[in-house]
Parts: structure tokens; sequence; C-alpha cells
């Protein structure tokens, strides 16, 4: 989440789910939470109980919609149109907390002479290269100076600085204007920014109507400044865009606008948590990242040593000054006796990253050719990933495939029953590729963790062994590591050396030589090197190599032998603090709800007692409170640099100052770096989109989008008449994610037992489809079928003028299990977000007929 | 047959180094194609033992580079991409070398 990481300082929810519970208004937009993250919804009911006004903004009326005070429903894809003009509403009507905002955020911050937005540049920022479909980021920076990102998730696009440009930051600070008069000042630059998005254009974009846009913008504006907080939920109805990392970032500006940020009931919920996806950013299975967020080296930056590394991508300023000691700790735990201060900590075995080897550019390679083998893990891409053709495609050219999974999936015998099989373009005789399907263990079947949506990582114990072959994915991953490293043992070549060199010693245990979980944890956690003592804190880690630390963020979770606190289950009793410090690990440092120095004023008290957290104690010399302050323990609110010596690190950040792990402790309202797209959020279009941008005629869809057309990929342009209705996925409470852990059990498979498609009744009756009868989805990639479920819980839009019909498909089925259907995912497109090249499901266009593939009303073809 | 590959390969990327797309092009597609079968070519003859492996380790390296044109991060790395047309150059007879 490189939005809530540019905004605040760390890519992850800010509070924990319980804590919604005291928010006094709660919007869930881009997710249908009561069914797809019912645990933590109970939460948001807990809320209304207490009074809190729920809003649910979605194009479809869903439970989430049932259980709100208000349903919006805007148009798929148009998310910052309505954002957008939130904001506006915030500052024309002088509605946010000026307090908060003024102390905490850049809103005072100049911005460069140079800078441009968009009203001025015809839909672009200043420093648009249209040959590059490229941003220069000079013109956003804060006057004189060089605001280095947070590092933190997909950070190192594009080098920010060369080395020694981020000092700017320690020879004082950024030039402000607290009377928000200067017209490059950010309070400035967002009036005139959002001055267009008023209630007539957020109707004219979303198709909401203007009442009730004002009802939810109201709402959140009333519920704000000392003794009220609000919350956002999100889930990748937001994500799930080529603006997917902007429309969070609008949100992110409504809440540091209204003072929603490290305070009680207060944040952003980034509801992830199905599978371990917090978990597998932290301790990443991405391209671009190290553990717990250090940037994967980049061959074409400068990053041909680990100095030149660290002088680049080390902030001058803040918390992440830091960065040095971590990654030389981590080094150590890779690499142990091999990493020495002579060879650099053995930075040379860290491959270095190129180009963007993220999943679709991955998927378009692996169709031309370039890559021979893949191992999925806990994956169903021939269901879950978009253009699920293309991925059939680049299956088949493999020389080999491993699926490891618990049941068949289609991405495992893709090669006998898959869609191209199917519509007869291929036969299982001419795939050459070998598959090896290798059965898996289930979660109650071994030990581990579970990080969880708001940083929580929860140990979970083997409840049975798994039946015959089955294995962990740890057990897996060891035994391979293990087998490379006998079969590269005697290799002389350099190339080899990294593998070589890998520590590769857990314990293992029983019959099946299971390696152990929590040896795994225990190196994460991180250990002084000369006596194995493990470490308390990530504050003790050092660049010297006499540490050794698996992921910093987690150091804390084992901080001594016997101690696994991720086991921890004692939650806060009646009347006790409800921060359940007890249960379980949150990182970093236990800490339940992030930056939550802003919960006290400026001068260390809380804003409320209604709404009090953590809060300096004079008696003590210390922070103090119901949660781990995040910040550091004993500096007093009145702090302040002394800049004549040059600060560094936390030397250069204030008392006041809590958004620690930014150069300058405050809150990005305007982000200068981190982003590839723009420094606010501004409307664009879907790729793919019946209607016209109305906020920006000449710049039609996000510049920056990553497009890859080419045939069996071609994109629709916007209003082709041939697809002229808004299509959205989702997915259901009964079938879970890729499907088959719940396909292929009756009792889940008979609850959802077959494909359908949502359709407004009066697109139905336009176009003769009766309900539960069949209908045909098309794109110009592929056509599908389903059966149609005519429901008013989509609505037809007016947008410009124009009726506009949303429909919506589950893309949860493929042809294995009990419960089946054509796999939705095959409409889609391959396309990605500007900032992680996330691929595009949640707006896009298609046809629409009734009758079933190679029918207009008849039997399946 | 991997000489054939190699010039393929470099007509292609000095065709993409001609007109400098943005990201995502026939030429650079057609360059990794023809690099990829140069790597088969080699991975064949090394398994026989009748080639050094030095050469693969070249043309796998070529092929990230020119990847990174194709996928970039950020914009194209030109200088990079032209260094690599430089060592794949050198792989061509009667072309030069870096």
């Amino acid at each position: 989440m490189p939005s809530l990481g540019a905004t605040f300082g760390r890519g992850a929810a800010t509070m924990s789910l319980w804590d919604l519970a005291n928010a006094d208004c709660i919007v869930v937009m881009g997710s249908n939470m009561a069914e797809n993250h019912p645990v933590a919804f109970r939460f948001v009911v807990d809320a209304k109980t207490r009074g809190a006004t729920v809003i649910h903004v979605d194009p479809r009326f869903t439970r989430t919609s049932a259980l709100a005070d208000i349903h919006a429903p805007i148009r798929s894809g148009s998310d910052i149109a309505f954002l957008g003009g939130i904001i506006r509403h915030l500052l024309e009507g002088d509605l946010w907390f000026h307090e908060f905002a003024l102390r905490y955020t850049n809103i005072a911050h100049i911005i460069e002479d140079g800078y441009r937005g968009p009203e001025e540049e015809g839909g672009v920022f200043s420093g648009f290269d249209p040959e590059t479909g490229t941003y220069e980021h000079d013109t956003w920076q804060y006057k004189g100076k060089l605001a280095q990102s947070p590092v933190s998730e997909h950070r190192v696009q594009e080098q920010e600085a060369t080395a020694g440009e981020q000092e700017s930051m320690a020879h004082g600070p950024a030039p402000q204007d607290p009377t928000l008069q200067h017209p490059h000042c950010v309070y400035q630059i967002m009036r005139r920014h959002y001055a267009r998005y008023t209630p007539a254009m957020v109707e004219q974009a979303t198709g909401c109507t203007a009442d009730i846009f004002l009802k939810v913008a109201d709402a959140l504006a009333r519920n704000s400044g000392r003794e009220r907080t609000g919350a956002f939920c999100y889930a990748v109805g937001w994500t799930h865009h080529t603006t997917g990392v902007q429309i969070i970032r609008a949100a992110s500006i409504i809440q540091g606008l209204l003072g929603n940020i490290g305070r009680p009931g207060g944040g952003i919920m980034a509801l992830r948590g199905h599978a371990s996806i917090q978990g597998s950013t932290d301790i990443p299975t991405l391209y671009n990242m190290l553990p717990t967020y250090l940037p994967q080296p980049n061959a074409f930056h400068d990053h041909g040593t680990l100095q030149q590394l660290l002088k680049t991508e080390t902030p001058a300023t803040g918390w992440w000054h830091n960065l040095p000691k971590y990654m030389v700790s981590l080094l150590k735990a890779w690499y142990g006796e091999h990493a020495q201060a002579a060879n650099g900590w053995g930075y040379d075995f860290i491959p270095k990253l190129t180009g963007d080897v993220s999943q679709l550019p991955m998927t378009l390679a692996m169709a031309a050719g370039v890559i021979k083998g893949q191992f999925i893990l806990g994956q169903n891409p021939a269901v879950g990933a978009v253009n699920s053709e293309m991925v059939e495609r680049g299956l088949a050219k493999l020389e080999w495939l491993v699926v490891r999974d618990f049941a068949m999936s289609e991405t495992a015998n893709f090669w006998q029953k898959g869609r191209r099989v199917q519509k007869g373009e291929t036969t299982p005789a001419d795939i050459g590729t070998e598959v090896f399907f290798l059965p898996c263990a289930l979660s109650g079947e071994k030990d581990g963790t579970v990080t969880n949506t708001s940083r929580l990582v929860q140990w979970h114990d083997v409840v049975l062994d798994a039946p015959g072959d089955s294995r962990s994915d740890l057990w897996f991953i060891y035994h391979l590591g293990k087998r490379l490293k006998e079969l590269y043992a005697g290799s002389t070549a350099p190339a080899d050396a990294a593998i070589q060199a890998l520590t590769w010693d857990y314990p293992e245990r029983g019959e099946k030589q299971e390696p152990d979980a929590e040896a795994v944890l225990r190196e994460i956690n991180g250990y002084t090197v000369a006596d194995r003592k493990q470490l308390p804190s990530y504050k003790q880690l050092k660049d010297d190599g006499s540490t050794a630390c698996g992921g910093w963020m987690y150091c804390g979770i084992y901080p001594a032998d016997g101690r696994n606190l991720a086991r921890s289950r004692t939650p806060d009793g009646p009347g006790g603090p409800g921060s359940h410090l007890g249960w379980a690990f949150a990182w970093p440092s236990n800490r339940r709800t992030l930056y939550n120095r802003a919960s006290a004023d400026p001068d260390g008290k809380p804003w409320s007692e209604r709404k009090r957290m953590v809060w300096w104690s004079e008696a003590e010399g210390k922070w103090t409170g119901t949660d781990i302050p995040d910040f550091e323990d004993t500096k007093r609110p009145d702090y302040r640099p002394d800049w004549s010596k040059r600060p560094h690190g936390m030397d250069a950040l204030g008392g006041a100052d809590p958004f620690i792990m930014e150069v300058d402790g405050q809150c990005m309202l305007f982000a200068p770096s981190g982003l590839a797209d723009g420094p606010l959020p501004t409307h664009y279009e879907p790729v793919e989109s019946p209607v016209r941008n109305p906020l920006y005629p000449g710049e039609q869809r996000n510049p920056g989008a990553k497009l890859w057309a080419r045939p069996g990929n071609e994109l629709h342009a916007p209003g082709d008449p041939r697809f002229p209705y808004v299509l959205t996925t989702f997915r259901l409470t009964e079938l879970h994610c890729g499907g088959i852990t719940s396909r292929v059990a009756p009792h889940t498979a008979e609850l959802q037992p077959e494909m359908f498609v949502e359709v407004p009744p009066e697109l139905a009756d336009m176009l003769g489809i009766k309900h539960l009868g069949w209908a045909v989805l098309l794109t110009l990639r592929t056509e599908i079928e389903a059966r149609a479920m005519v429901t008013e819980r989509l609505r037809p839009f007016r947008i410009n003028g124009r009726t506009i019909y949303q429909i919506g498909v589950p893309w949860v089925f493929g042809w294995q299990g009990y419960a089946r259907g054509d796999v939705a995912n095959a409409l889609l497109a391959i396309t990605g977000d500007a900032n992680t090249s996330i691929h595009s499901t949640k707006a896009l266009t298609c046809g629409l007929r009734a009758g079933r593939v190679g029918h207009a009303d008849g039997g399946h073809g | 047959m991997a000489e054939d590959q190699a010039r393929e390969a470099l007509a292609a990327l000095d065709k993409a180094i001609a007109h400098k797309p943005r990201k995502d092009d026939a030429d650079f597609a057609a360059a990794l194609e023809h690099l990829c079968k140069l790597r088969d070519v080699l991975l064949a003859e090394a398994r026989q033992g009748a080639a050094p492996r030095e050469r693969l380790g070249q043309v796998n390296a070529l092929i990230s580079v020119v990847l990174a044109g194709h996928f970039p991060l950020g914009s194209v790395p030109w200088p990079e991409v032209e260094r690599a047309r430089g060592v794949l150059a050198g792989m061509v007879p009667g072309q030069d070398g870096p």
C-alpha cells in the first residue's frame, strides 16, 4: 500500500479492527465488508450500536449496504471524483480540524514555484514527459528541499535522490506559511486542485445524487474534531484500479484534514487478511522488496555497493535514518558468517532488479516464452488472475510447472480442461508443459503465523497431521532449498556463491522432517550474533554486524527464548483499556494504533477525555497511555530540533511531529515523492469506460497506468458502442478467494452453486434477459455465460445526461469442484496501477446479451 | 543457429534503439524472442558439454536488460540497453563489440 506509506509512513492499516467500535462514523467504500470480512464487520456493527453513522459507498446494494445508515451508489471507477468532492467540501466549507491539520500535516508547506496541477496542465501534473509517460518529481518538492518518501512498499521505481541530495532536510524545516495565504502552500494548491469537484460534478461523474453525496460529506465532517472520530474501511474495490493507489490517497487526505489518524476510532482500515496478505507484504513474496519493506536493490540505480545503496536510499531525517541497521542485520541473518564488513555484508549475493517483474508483465513474458518454469503456491491464477486465457497461454509455454494445492485446481489441470481446450483453441497434445501437482497441508495441518489485516501476527499450532504425502509450504521451500544447496555445494561459479552462503539450518522434527516454524520466527525477530540471544526490540539492532534480524518490524515478537508473543492470548477484560496488548503481537513494537502521538494535542494532552489514547506524562517524563506510544518514549512535546547542528534521524523531528517515518514527521496531504502518478489524487476514467472524463476531457485515463495492449489483450476504446455496460467483479462469502477450498466442499458449494451475473431489471427488460435465464458477457478478450440474477441491488446511473448500466459478476468460479461456472477473469484485460502494477478488476466495459455462448438463446456451444 | 538468433536479436534491438519506445514494444518483443531462442541453443550445447556456460550467462544478462526495456520500472533504461546492444553485437560475427 504505497498510498498509506507515502501519506503516513507505513504501508499498513493504521488502526486495529476492534478500534472500529470506537468510531463515530465509518465509511465502507471499495469493500463489501459484511460479506467479505464478516468477522471484522462485527466491530462496525458494534460502532453502529453505540450510535455511529455507518455509510456504504458502492455500486451494488449489498448486505453491507443493508446494515448501513446511508448507501451511496457510485459508478465503478469514479471513486476519486467522489472523494475529491468530499475534500473540496471540507476545504470550502472550512470543516476541517484546524488544530490537528495545521500542526500534524503538510497543509502549510510551500511547494516549488514550478509546480503546476492538472487544472493548469490539461489534466496532468508538472513534470510529465509525454514521450515516456512518466513524471519527474522536482516540481512537487518542498521549496528548496528534497523530501524522500518513506522506505515503504513499491518505493524504488525511479531513483528519488542522488546520494547526498536528501541532506537538504537536515538543514532546516521546510518553508511554511501558517496563514495559508501563500499561493503555493499545500492548502491553496488543494483548493485550486479540487475547486471543480462540486456536488454537481460529483453527480455528473459518479452517478450518485448530490443530496446523498452531501449527506456523506456532512456526516464525516460532523464526526470530526476533539471529541469525535471517523474511519474508512476499504478492500480491493479500491486497490484494483489503474488509479487504486490514488483512491486510497484521497481517503488519506480526508482523514488527515479531519484529524482521523492515530486516534481512537479514527484511521484507515485496509481490509486485507485473507490468506495473510498483510504478512505476504511484510515478509514479502513481492518482487521489489526485501523483508519488512527494505528496498530491493536496482541494477540501474546508484546501488552498486551496499554503501552506495544506503547513501542513496537512507533519508537524512526521520526514523528511516536507521535503514543501515536494518539492512546489515538482514544480511547477517541471511548469510551468517559469509556476511562480513569486507564483502559489504554479503550485499552482492542479493539479486538486483532490472525491470518490472511483477505478476502482470511476467504473465505476458511467460506467454512470450521468456520464462521456463513456475512454482504456484497458495494461488489459482487460472481463476484468480485477470485475462485468464492469457494466463493459460503462458502456462502452456512453460517447460515445467509446479502447483501445490490441497485439491486439484484449474491451474494444475489447465492443460486438460482449461478454457482454451474447452473452446477448441488447443488440445492437451499441443501443450508441452510438464505439470507437477503436489499435495499441500491446510492451515490446521501446520504450525505458523497469520498476519491479519491490522498487522496482528497470530500463531497457530498444528491441529492434526496432513494426510498422505501432503506437506506444508514451509517444508517444501525448506527441503527444496536444502537440495539446491547440495546441488551447488561444489560449484566454483561466482553466480552460485549466494546459494552457498545462505544460512539454511532450521531444526527438523519428526518422521516428515518438518522444519521448526518457531525457529524461523526467532530468526525473523533477530538475535545477537556473538551469543545468539533473542533481541527484545529493533532499537537494539546495529549496523556493525553484531546483530542479525530477518525482518526488523517484527523484532520483539520473540523477545526471549521460549517467549513467542504471537502465541499470547490474553484479552483485556471488561473496563480494560481496550487495546488488547496481551493478544498476539502487532508490528511494530506490539503497537495497535499507528501514529498514536497524534491522539494528543501538540502540548501532549489528549484532544479530549473521550478520545484519549497516548499522552505526555510530565511526572514520569515519558509518553504513556492505553497503547504503546508510536514515538520516542522520552521526547518532550516541546522538543524542537537545533537546526544549527544539522540534526539527522529522529533528532530532526520535533516533539509534536507524530508521523515519525516521514522525513519531517508530517502527514503528507501533498506527496512530494513516492508516487508515480501525481502528488494529489485526480479523477481519471477507468481504462475502459463508457463515458468521457468530465473533469479533464484531454486526459481520459491515468497517463501513468500500466497497459500492455497486444493480441489477446486488446482494450476497449472509451464509449465503444459494442461494450456499453460497466462491469465490476466481486467475491462471495461462501466461496473463498480462488474458490478451490470451498468449491470442492459440498456444504459450501451448495450455498453458491453456480456462476451468475447481477443485472438491473431495466437493463434485463431492454435485452430480454430473464431472471435465472442465461446471459452472455462479451469483451474483446473473450465471452462467458452465466445465469442472470435480475436484481434491484443494481440501479441505472445517470451520468452526464446518459443512462449508464452497471452489472457485476463473482470471479470465484471455475471448472473444478461442485460449484462451477465460467471464469469471470477471462473477460478482463491485463492492465495495472501506475504504482503497484496491481491488476484492474473493478471497472471495465462489456457487452451483454440473452442466451448462451455460441447461440443467441440456445444451449452451450 | 546461435549466430542467426543473435543476429536477429541485434536487428530487432537496433530498431528499438532507433525509435526509442516508452515500453512494451514489438521490437523489444522480437529481440526477446530471439534472445530466448539463443538461450535455448546455448543451454542445449552447455548440457552436452559442447559450449562454455559463460556465453549462456551473458545471454541471460542480456535478457534481463532487454526485459527491463520491455517492462521498465519507470523509464526505459536506455544507456543500459545500448550497452547490452554492444555486448550482443560482440556475439555476431562482423559486428563491433562493446
